[in-house]
């Protein structure tokens, strides 16, 4: 329950320093953070939490963000899905591949962002010119997965062996009261 | 049974966030201008001072990296200037003068003069982070009187539409965004048409061609009508007119008159025009995003 609480208010943090970042340099030079967080949280937390920090975090950026209420969320949720599946055919743990597989979803995640306005905003054409920027987005995003991936399994590995050893402590208090 | 739902309780979950997500966005798009989750206005209270303590150390380093560590020349500079100090010494009382009335500061003051609504200044501390959607994150919200509807504007012209407030923020959706529509006319012809944004830094001027109303160079503003800007607000030039014939409705590229990539203080208009009144009415309630576009568009 920890991880996942911990998960979740990271992810939020990274959707804030996000949109400070976006004030500071172009829009599609700053790391999509807030994804790299869901996707380390598909792989280090169970499918549940995953998803559940994966919902908490898209909602946080849609209420902070223009789009619609739920179109962040909706996409975070599916990049659950989709992660966990390639985790099962690739070895997300390493470096390279978690970066390979960053760029991908990056790139996944903005094409999902203009279908998902197409669908509910109606004109919504994707130019070549923005497929770039995705790019360029997705580029300057993938480097970070590693170093997402481990701070996120860090925090997890932490707070999963404290409340172990709190469980633990119980119940060896239950056992001397006994 | 309790196995059974041990397994389809994943599956749930997900379909349940998944249908849950989706009734949300079609739920946002339908509320045209309806009030906005309680937890929204909390996150981008949160969101305001949050992000202002990110950009204030990078404003920092800027600043002092633009005024002390990039002056490596400050030295031989300094030598060369010493000489002209005497003369400059007597001609920096006009210089002064003339910056207060022919700068910056004149221009607020002719702005601020020149709408009768009162003007309120607030910072940007954010831009949306999103590659598809434009809009700012300002540090003044309902306590300073700010509204969903009311035109967010800067010396050089129009910004956008204040979108979503809280206690002390407000978000702004730029007139670069996808989403934005004004009712717009040329300067000099009072050729009438729609500004669009297109997500990027630019924007398209959409109008009923009738000779050679629209020309490059053409200064475009507000026209007024649509009820949600008011008149005369300028939003940039034409840069190219692009010659389709047999188009009914022909577009021009345009430039927009604001450095929205520098932007740091706005100013918002604190009274909404008759459609954001007649949408809103007395209430305080959030924009749905589209809504801005639809009603300019008169639709």
């Amino acid at each position: 329950m920890r991880p996942t609480l911990a998960l979740l208010a990271l992810g939020l943090l990274a959707v804030l320093v996000q949109g400070g970042l976006a004030h500071l340099v172009p829009g599609r030079a700053v790391p999509d953070l807030s994804l790299l967080l869901t996707l380390a949280a598909a792989l280090v937390l169970g499918a549940g939490s995953g998803l559940l920090v994966a919902a908490g975090v898209g909602l946080g950026a849609d209420m902070v963000s223009g789009t619609l209420l739920g179109q962040l969320a909706c996409l975070r949720v599916l990049e659950v899905v989709v992660t966990r599946a390639i985790a099962g055919q690739l070895d997300l743990r390493r470096g390279l591949p978690l970066a390979v597989f960053a760029f991908a979803l990056v790139f996944l995640d903005g094409i999902g962002q203009a279908a998902l306005s197409w669908l509910f905003l109606g004109e919504f054409p994707l130019q070549p010119g923005e497929l770039l920027g995705l790019g360029v987005r997705a580029a300057v995003t993938a480097p970070f997965a590693p170093f997402v991936g481990a701070v996120a399994r860090r925090i997890s590995d932490r707070l999963d062996e404290s409340e172990a050893r709190r469980e633990m402590r119980l119940d060896t208090r239950r056992s001397v009261l006994r | 049974m309790s196995d059974f739902l041990r397994r389809i309780r994943l599956p749930l979950l997900f379909a349940a966030l998944l249908l849950g997500t989706l009734a949300l966005m079609l739920g946002d798009r339908r509320a045209g201008g309806g009030e906005r989750h309680w937890a929204a206005h909390a996150l981008l209270e949160i969101a305001a001072p949050v992000q202002k303590t990110i950009t204030r150390p990078v404003h920092f380093v800027r600043d002092t990296w633009q005024r002390y560590v990039a002056l490596v020349d400050l030295q031989a500079e300094n030598e060369a200037l010493r000489a002209r100090i005497v003369r400059l010494e007597e001609e920096s009382l006009q210089f002064r003068e003339a910056l207060v009335t022919s700068g910056q500061l004149r221009r607020i003051a002719e702005m601020r003069r020149d709408f009768e609504v009162p003007l309120l200044p607030s910072e940007v501390v954010g831009q949306d982070a999103s590659p598809w959607f434009r809009s700012l994150l300002l540090d003044r919200g309902r306590s300073a009187e700010v509204r969903s509807g009311m035109p967010v504007m800067v010396d050089q012209g129009l910004v956008g539409l204040v979108s979503a407030t809280s206690l002390h923020a407000a978000r702004a959706m730029m007139i670069l965004d996808r989403r934005s529509a004004v009712d717009a006319m040329i300067q000099r012809s009072r050729a009438r048409g729609l500004v669009r944004g297109l997500g990027t830094g630019e924007l398209e001027f959409e109008f009923m061609v009738r000779g050679d109303d629209v020309q490059e160079g053409d200064e475009v503003i507000t026209s007024g009508v649509g009820g949600v800007y008011p008149k005369g607000l300028r939003i940039g030039s034409v840069t190219e007119v692009k010659a389709d014939r047999s188009a009914l409705l022909h577009s021009a590229a345009m430039k927009p008159s604001v450095d929205f990539g520098r932007l740091e203080q706005v100013f918002v208009m604190l009274r909404r025009g008759p459609t954001m009144e007649l949408l809103f009415g007395g209430g305080d309630g959030d924009l749905a995003e589209p809504a801005p576009a639809e009603v300019a568009d008169g639709r």
